[in-house]
């Protein structure tokens, strides 16, 4: 049964590294602002850029 | 050139509106760029975000900018230049790399995040620009040698953005680290509430054997280690809590919760270590991790909106100071009495001062609600709060800010206390009583097994007494009720400052209105005429004279008289500051102004006059010394306002308290039913009173109001709701924000709140139902950790089911849905 213990070990790193993870996104900010982002996603990478070279 | 193209397909060609701001453009628009722009300002912009080639900025939404009609005055910000004010509006400074956050109300769209977050490319100073749209804040990284603070903020008021900066920005820092630390419990909390829960299936299954028995130990021993973080950091807001209600000799919800925790943590562990058997820490894991969800939901917060205003945050940061003709910058702080200060346009007055040059129009809609400005004269007292509209003005400032008629409200008592104290809530009531009756039951229990010599059941029993009764279903009701209600209030335009303001509300049997602003709504300001009638010739007669005077009365009479543009000449034009005007058209003698003013008999007579000095913006007219009449500007009750008070009026009783004089007692008379608990010329301080005399009466009291003028009643009242045009804007201090377009919901409101009680108090039995369930097999000593590990979810759940769904349903049913 010792394999138990094994598995027992993987399953509580495994969700270590995910509290870990949530724990960081916490902390970088990632649930300060739940809307902006939902905009931000959807702009266009760098359009004046763009419209720069057609230039 | 495929950019280019599709530049042409998305920029839509409708020329009746401004590109840049979408409001309607005059009859000859201005062209620039084959575009139509509405004024200059709008073209200014346009020109600019040209010139950085962000004309995307019209891609991401059609017409997305705001309107640049009113020009700024170039010297606005040069305050920003100062040392204090800039170290109390930076986040972080160093030499390369400064931090600010601006409060931007005017950004709506998604154009205006791109724009914002393309500001670096508009100047190399600025490092980096983010946006938080439901916060209205915008976070600008900058390099001071490059970019200083003052051409920054010019920067976005040239394109519109101006940010909003007033002199209680400093202290308004906001604590985001309490919402940060909950996540934080919760993320631990649920982590380890599913491990620990992993951890005891073979004791919920009962598997056992001897392939098992070596498992036993290492199960059992990470079961403590996680326990010790869930009791440790996710349950230290409840033993914190309680430890701090217990230091002040009270009992609050917390207490009891802390026992429980304290109770299922320490004999969990010493069921495990001394006997091997596996404890409850599961029914732990579970009740911190539900609790905690449970404050997370009641967590509805209005990012946007404030409800700690006082009067710093309508002041300016900075005042200019004439000094021998020489204009300098000070903050309010270090402005003292005698000093002589510059009023421009659009200024705020921020301390009493005399006016020494120039005449005055002040607007006292921040205090009162009253937007119609009054015209002050050299030598006549200003008061702080107003708003100086028309060309600069000097005056010499009478008495420090803090000093002055307005502020010195903050200086009463009510503002020191917190709202907390006065209130206690249903469940603090309810957990006095729980936490001493589960005290007696338990000690009953442990009598009566020790009575009976068998100490091992008496410890059980007074034990599992104390975890079964743990009020976890009470502690989840009100705050899915709650929340649940916020979420339905904040649909309907109704913001609560927090959960316990429901509670007040539904408490609440006395309403006090306050009249200007808030039963009147500020905007539309009516013109009567009262008086003997003219002709259609003297019409236009008077027209030419009001047209002629530059006061806003004037103006507005004259919109009002000549709708058709026609203009006669006007000889021997005078305007008397204080009086009126007078002038001469064809052989008439035409006059406008103070009665006194108008008539060439004696003021005697006049006081006879019928409705003589009614209101104070009332213009007397004069035809070759007749008097004729006279023009007042009279503002509208809100629609519906009859309706509103008709449905209060049985189970409330109906308060109104007026700074202005009693002009309008008759007509809201009719609508309150008697004049009786009508009250007029009220200073800001006596409003306080009546409320406070109100609530010593015994009487629960709401009050309703919008001004500055309000600040101490709406403080001082059970629950204070300001009333605003727009929740963006600035409100004072209070425990609900109401946007007036909601007005007439308030008894729907009213109602709900009361509902959502009901609901509390409902799902309150059925919790103490599972709880005296549990009782029975707690004091028998016979209580499984397996049957708590059912029993406290299920009657967790059922009691937020219940909560949740019977507060939509009665949403559903006050029409808030």
């Amino acid at each position: 049964m010792s394999v138990l213990i094994l598995l027992i070990a993987f399953s509580l790193v495994i969700a270590l590294g995910f509290l870990i993870a949530f724990i960081v996104s916490v902390k970088n900010g990632q649930f300060d602002d739940s809307y902006t982002p939902s905009v931000r996603i959807l702009f266009d990478e760098t359009p004046t850029d763009e419209s720069d070279k057609s230039k | 050139m495929e950019t280019g193209k599709r530049e042409l397909k998305s920029i839509p060609k409708d020329i009746s509106v401004c590109f840049h701001c979408g409001s309607e453009v005059p009859a000859k628009p201005i062209q620039f760029d084959h575009h139509a722009f509405c004024c200059e300002g709008c073209t200014t912009v346009y020109s600019i975000l040209k010139d950085n080639r962000l004309c995307a900025y019209y891609e991401v939404s059609n017409h997305p900018g705001i309107n640049q009609s009113k020009p700024l005055f170039p010297e606005k910000f040069a305050y920003l230049d100062h040392a204090d004010i800039q170290q109390s509006l930076l986040k972080f400074r160093s030499s390369e790399h400064s931090v600010v956050d601006l409060f931007i109300p005017q950004m709506h769209c998604s154009s205006c995040i791109w724009l914002l977050e393309q500001l670096h490319k508009m100047n190399s100073g600025i490092l980096k620009s983010q946006v938080n749209f439901l916060e209205k804040n915008l976070q600008i990284h900058f390099d001071e040698k490059s970019i200083s603070l003052r051409s920054l903020v010019e920067l976005l008021s040239r394109l519109g953005y101006e940010p909003v900066l007033h002199a209680g920005l400093a202290d308004q820092r906001k604590q985001k680290n309490s919402n940060k630390n909950l996540f934080y419990r919760i993320g631990i909390a649920g982590f380890c509430f599913g491990n620990i829960m992993l951890l005891s299936f073979p004791d919920y299954l009962s598997i056992s054997g001897d392939s098992l028995e070596g498992l036993k130990p290492v199960f059992q021993g990470l079961i403590i280690l996680l326990s010790i973080p869930t009791f440790l950091i996710g349950g230290w807001p409840y033993l914190n809590g309680a430890w701090i209600s217990l230091s002040q000799k009270k009992i609050q919800v917390d207490v009891p919760l802390a026992l429980g925790m304290v109770v299922l943590f320490f004999r969990s562990l010493y069921d495990i270590l001394a006997n091997g058997d596996p404890g409850f820490m599961d029914t732990l894991a579970g009740l911190v991790f539900f609790l905690l969800a449970g404050k997370w939901f009641q967590q509805v917060s209005f990012d946007r909106l404030s409800f700690e205003r006082d009067y710093r945050s309508y002041f300016p940061m900075a005042v200019n100071v004439v000094r021998e003709g020489i204009e300098s910058v000070k903050t309010l702080n270090q402005l003292n009495p005698g000093e002589v200060i510059v009023l421009r346009n659009g200024d705020l007055l921020p301390a009493d001062a005399l006016l020494v040059k120039g005449t005055a129009f002040m607007d006292y809609s921040f205090v009162t609600g009253e937007s119609i400005p009054e015209e002050k004269h050299v030598g006549e007292l200003l008061y702080a709060g107003g708003k100086h509209e028309g060309s600069p003005v000097e005056v010499q400032v009478l008495k420090k800010v803090e000093e002055s008629y307005l502020t010195r409200l903050w200086n009463n008592e009510v503002f020191n206390k917190s709202k907390e104290k006065k209130f206690s809530t249903f469940s603090t009531k309810v957990s006095v009583y729980f936490t001493w009756a589960i005290l007696i039951i338990a000690l009953a229990g442990l009598g009566f097994w020790l009575g009976n010599d068998n100490t091992g059941k008496a410890i059980n029993a007074f034990t599992a007494v104390l975890i079964i009764a743990c009020p976890c279903a009470l502690a989840l009701s009100s705050p899915f009720t709650l929340g649940t209600a916020l979420r339905y209030f904040a649909a309907n335009k109704f913001y609560l400052n927090n959960p316990a303001t429901i509670e007040s509300l539904a408490a609440c049997n006395s309403l006090v209105f306050d009249k200007t602003g808030t039963l009147t709504s500020p905007g539309e300001t009516k013109l009567n005429y009262s008086g003997i009638n003219f002709s259609e010739e003297n019409k236009l007669q008077f027209a030419a004279l009001f047209y002629a005077s530059n006061h806003p009365l004037s103006k507005r009479i004259y919109k009002e008289l000549n709708l058709n543009n026609v203009l006669i000449p006007i000889n021997d034009f005078a305007e008397i500051p204080g009086a009126g005007i007078s002038g001469m058209v064809g052989k008439n003698i035409l006059k406008a102004g103070k009665l006194s003013w108008v008539s060439e008999q004696n003021t005697n007579e006049n006081a006879g006059h019928p409705d003589a000095e009614i209101n104070a913006t009332q213009v007397w007219i004069s035809l070759n010394g007749k008097v004729l009449g006279s023009f007042y500007l009279h503002q509208e009750f809100r629609t519906g306002l009859a309706s509103l008070v008709n449905s209060l009026k049985e189970k409330y009783t109906l308060f109104l308290i007026s700074g202005d004089n009693a002009f309008d007692k008759g007509a809201l008379g009719n609508i309150f039913g008697s004049v009786q608990n009508l009250f007029f010329k009220f200073s800001p301080h006596d409003k306080l009173s009546f409320v406070e005399s109100l609530r010593n009466k015994g009487n629960k009291v709401c009050m309703v109001g919008d001004g500055l003028n309000d600040a101490g009643a709406l403080k001082s009242a059970d629950t204070g709701i300001a009333l605003t045009e727009n929740s963006v804007q600035f409100s004072p201090s209070s425990d609900a924000i109401l946007e007036s377009s909601a007005l007439a919901k308030l008894p729907d409101f009213l109602r709900f709140s009361n509902n959502a009680m009901t609901v509390i108090k409902i799902s309150f039995c059925i919790s103490l139902t599972y709880n005296i369930a549990g009782l029975w097999f707690a004091l028998q000593g016979t209580m499984s950790p397996l049957f708590a590990a059912i029993l406290m979810p299920v009657s967790s759940v059922t009691v937020i089911a219940w909560t949740v769904g019977a507060t939509h349903f009665m949403a559903k049913r006050r029409g808030l849905k």
